[in-house]
């Protein structure tokens, strides 16, 4: 059933395509994190996601996570910005079927990891087995 | 002659009439339209309101959705003037085919929300065209203080 996007969803969405690209590419995402810089990461109407930047780029299935938007997305297009230390920000667009929306925030990208390496790796899982409940509050525990 | 003077005023009266109402109607801010919009969706939320307020472009699209879960996408997101809880400032600018319209506000879930939307005018009325809603995280300072269109509201990625 379709509803309205919350802020607070958005974000959690934001925070689990950093999360399975790093349970796609660990070594990769983590250089994302941790090195100061920018990536990227698109996704096409068909759920699959893009994620670029100077440590390299690969893609991976991002469906799951669009899941919780509340309404069908046509495209993504997200700017990430990090100082490799406390901040990663991140800018960009959610198309839907026919508006777009425009999200703006920051995550700490240590803690993001920190869930990512333990408990939000096996959070990643339950993600695709429909478990969120405790995993969402620890990814919105990494937001700023 | 009495007949013909009559005859004359009826003309310009109602020439006058038509040019006053024609007016008018051009003159209805983008401001007001989207005031009228909210009102009208939260009266009902129905496809002849749509046909009031929402261009020709957006309603084939809408009517030519292919599945229910389509069409209630865009009715959710038809609806986003609902999802302000009240509206604190706007700005508009008018260009030669329609108006851009800032609104800036709180949601009904709290959150700070700016939308900025495209109307086309359309058989002498503004209609709604598109938007860019956009979700403010930091603060009332990241509101936008000026008149965007949809597109200069999307973050430059």
């Amino acid at each position: 059933m379709s509803q309205r996007p919350s802020q607070t969803e958005l974000k959690i969405t934001v925070a689990k395509l950093v999360e399975l690209a790093y349970h796609q590419n660990k070594g990769i995402t983590t250089r994302f994190l941790k090195d100061a810089g920018t990536f990227r990461i698109t996704i096409d109407s068909e759920g699959r996601a893009s994620i670029s930047g100077s440590a390299g780029s690969f893609t991976y299935t991002a469906t799951e996570a669009l899941q919780s938007v509340g309404v069908r997305v046509k495209a993504v297009r997200i700017e990430f910005s990090t100082d490799g230390e406390e901040r990663l920000d991140y800018s960009g667009t959610i198309q839907t079927a026919i508006f777009a929306i425009a999200i703006h925030g920051s995550f700490d990208p240590t803690r993001l990891i920190l869930a990512c390496s333990g408990l939000l790796c096996n959070a990643a899982r339950a993600l695709k087995s429909g478990t969120t409940g405790l995993h969402e509050r620890r990814l919105l525990e990494a937001a700023n | 002659m009495k007949h013909r003077l009559a005859v004359h005023i009826t003309l310009c009266t109602a020439l006058l009439g038509g040019y006053l109402s024609a007016a008018s109607a051009d003159e209805s801010t983008a401001w007001d339209r989207f005031r009228a919009y909210k009102e009208e969706l939260a009266s009902e939320a129905t496809v002849e309101v749509y046909r009031q307020h929402v261009s020709d472009r957006l309603i084939s699209e809408y009517m030519a959705a292919e599945d229910e879960r389509l069409r209630e996408d865009m009715d959710v997101m038809l609806s986003f003037p609902l999802w302000f809880e009240s509206t604190t400032e706007h700005f508009e600018k008018r260009l030669p085919d329609g108006a851009c319209l800032t609104v800036n506000g709180t949601s009904t879930y709290g959150e700070l929300v700016s939308v900025s939307i495209a109307y086309q005018k359309e058989e002498n009325q503004l209609k709604l065209d598109d938007a860019t809603i956009t979700f403010i995280e930091q603060g009332v300072s990241d509101y936008p203080s000026a008149a965007l269109c949809p597109d200069e509201a999307v973050p430059a990625v």
